[in-house]
């Protein structure tokens, strides 16, 4: 089912461009790009939806919330889920669009693997892959060759007897713009969780430099590929901050609005006062509130 | 719960798939290698390379003794006396001495691809095959004698016959080699990827082998002419394995399993059958027996040299690999099994199977 009805079209849309431009690792690029920009559309409501928690995150509203119940956790957890609510922000929001990509992403990796066959074995399968209307006698075995590189091999570019892992290096350098150029701002966030995320920021680039170390060369230049134009999608959103990159560059003032509107509570309901009179006797605060429901900006 | 907190668990989750796929070693799905000489048998599989004992199917001893995830072996073991030599994964070609405990005499490290094809020896020189392109000669002393380039992976078995080595290769050519210094004497373009390992019959001093392009062709030796082409009048299928000869018959079977009886001399057919299922093992010739069909399905069946089928059994698994024709066995490597090796005696009886510890 999966192999039929993601990694099979894949592969011979992979195979039908390499037909084309005759060249198996510009049909790695070229494909890549192309699935990003298939994908756009869910990479940029994520990115939207990514802002808008940002945004609430950052406002007094959230800020006062989080030192209110910092020693009731539970009580931040139910308040919290008020606030999106009221907002019609969904804490899964930007989640979802991760979550319907992730399978292309698969798909596009197990692909571009399935056509670097490089055993006998994996040549049948992919033979097998092949729909009726490409000639397999024509394009298999696919042709791994590809600048200095052999696409089914690690990469190493030999310079005065010693083998360079160019690819990996730049497998390294992009994963590091590109996850720099998602994380989002600390200031006003969770602690923990900017932990975690600065956590991930360092180790992905490490991981992703083993992998594109050890595995075959096709691999690496997908995964360089796919770093770039996540870059590229940001940047054209105008969602990157450069200075996070190259630290000479100064920051520019964040003259956008923010994609939400948050109203601060009304005073009387920041004062501490017992839950359940606030329960019983002002019920309409929160009316209030719900009356002046903000809406997320298009 | 914060949005935060499942994008960093997510991004842990593939960390942690990552690093496990870091830890699995080379990424290659393949098919175990089998070859056997006199009283011994040898499996390339995975992490190692098993000795059997061909009476009861146990394996006396592995090599490596502790595994290493980076070397992987599918290449079977060219057997020469006491030494195997064998190729790897992890780019090294091992002579190893199997009299007693496995040591291994000396490592070639030159290549910068995969060994999935076995090695050819011929004389003082082992020719060796590897995914980097490139053709090795090394002598029996691991002295690189030359390197042949080509444009794709070499993958099968070369032949050596005479002064000449031969080699089928990925980008649809059959080449010949000069033996003494890897200069090519001729390529053969065949139109498909040339897959199966070339075969030499020296009654016609030719070549046969049958390649991707759906065709099975006759070629000269010493001319390098296409003597005969056989396409079945554009029905045949693709060819994976090489054929056998008896009788005076060439008979070789194609992937949807159509199994052709040519005569060599003249590429017209004897008779054909249909083994009835895919096919990408060739066939094993037990002399004086018939030849063993072996299907990917796992049906095993001896037929006879009047297409009758003398027994017939299926194992558990899927079969890529021909089988192997020992003096009293016939090995079937199958892989997604129950197990790994099973042998049968002459007569289709089972003798023992082989599933490596775990």
């Amino acid at each position: 089912m999966w192999d039929t009805l993601i990694v099979q079209p894949f592969t011979n849309v992979l195979l039908m461009i390499t037909m084309l431009v005759k060249n198996f690792g510009v049909a790695i690029i070229l494909f890549t790009i192309l699935i990003k920009l298939i994908t756009y559309p869910l990479t940029a409501r994520q990115m939207k939806s990514s802002q808008a928690m940002q945004d609430m995150q950052k406002s007094p509203r959230y800020l006062k919330m989080q030192e209110k119940y910092k020693d009731n956790k539970e009580k931040l957890a139910e308040e919290q889920m008020k606030l999106y609510k009221e907002l019609g922000v969904s804490p899964f929001g930007s989640c979802l669009p991760m979550l319907i990509q992730l399978p292309v992403i698969f798909g596009l990796y197990q692909s571009i693997m399935r056509a670097m066959a490089s055993t006998p074995l994996e040549l049948v399968k992919l033979e097998r892959m092949v729909y009726p209307f490409l000639d397999s006698t024509k394009i298999l075995p696919i042709q791994n060759r590809f600048l200095w590189m052999d696409l089914g091999q690690p990469e190493r570019l030999m310079v005065a007897g010693i083998g360079i892992p160019v690819l990996t290096i730049l497998v390294v350098l992009s994963t590091v713009v590109q996850t720099r150029v998602m994380q989002p701002p600390s200031e006003g966030g969770n602690d923990q969780a900017a932990a975690m995320t600065n956590s991930m920021t360092m180790t992905m680039p490490i991981l992703m430099g083993v992998m594109a170390y050890q595995f075959s060369a096709g691999l690496a230049l997908y995964f360089v590929v796919s770093n770039l134009t996540t870059v590229a999608q940001y940047a054209a959103m105008g969602k990157t901050d450069w200075s996070r990159i190259f630290p000479w560059i100064k920051s520019k003032p964040k003259v956008s609005k923010p994609s939400i509107v948050i109203p601060d509570l009304p005073d009387d309901e920041e004062e501490d006062e017992p839950e359940i009179v606030e329960k019983v006797i002002k019920p309409s605060a929160r009316a209030a509130a719900k009356r002046q429901r903000p809406k997320l900006k298009k | 719960m914060n949005k935060k907190y499942l994008r960093s668990l997510l991004m842990v989750l593939l960390a942690g798939l990552l690093l496990a796929s870091c830890a699995m070693g080379p990424r290659a799905e393949s098919t175990p290698g089998i070859s056997a000489g006199e009283n011994q048998i040898f499996l390339s599989y995975l992490n190692y390379v098993y000795k059997i004992d061909p009476t009861n199917g146990i394996a006396a001893w592995h090599f490596p003794e502790k595994s290493n995830v980076k070397q992987v072996f599918y290449a079977p073991a060219l057997i020469d006396g006491e030494s195997i030599y064998v190729g790897d994964f992890a780019n090294d070609f091992l002579k190893i001495n199997v009299s007693g405990t496995p040591t291994v005499n000396w490592t070639f490290t030159d290549a910068k691809g995969w060994y999935q094809g076995k090695a050819a020896k011929g004389g003082d020189l082992i020719i060796v095959p590897n995914a980097d392109r490139n053709i090795y000669a090394i002598d029996v002393n691991n002295n690189l004698i030359w390197t042949h380039q080509g444009d794709f992976a070499y993958i099968s078995e070369p032949l050596i016959v005479d002064e000449m080595v031969i080699v089928s290769s990925q980008d649809h050519k059959v080449i010949f080699l000069n033996k003494k210094d890897g200069t090519t004497i001729r390529e053969i373009d065949l139109g498909g990827a040339v897959i199966a390992a070339p075969f030499y019959d020296p009654t016609t001093d030719s070549i046969f082998v049958g390649s991707l392009a759906n065709e099975f062709v006759r070629i000269s030796r010493q001319s390098g002419e296409i003597v005969w082409r056989y396409d079945d009048n554009g029905n045949l299928g693709s060819v994976w394995a090489e054929p056998i000869m008896v009788e005076g018959q060439l008979i070789f079977n194609d992937k949807t399993g159509k199994i052709i009886s040519l005569s060599p001399e003249t590429g017209l057919e004897n008779w054909r059958m249909n083994a009835g299922g895919t096919m990408l093992a060739g066939l094993a010739l037990i002399e004086d027996k018939g030849f063993v069909v072996a299907l990917e399905d796992g049906t095993v069946t001896l037929y006879d040299l009047n297409q009758q089928a003398i027994w017939s059994r299926i194992v558990s698994g899927n079969v890529y690999n021909t089988p192997v024709v020992t003096d009293s066995l016939v090995l079937v490597g199958a892989i997604k099994g129950d197990n790994l090796v099973y042998a049968f005696d002459f007569q289709g009886q089972p003798v023992w199977t082989f599933k490596p510890e775990k």
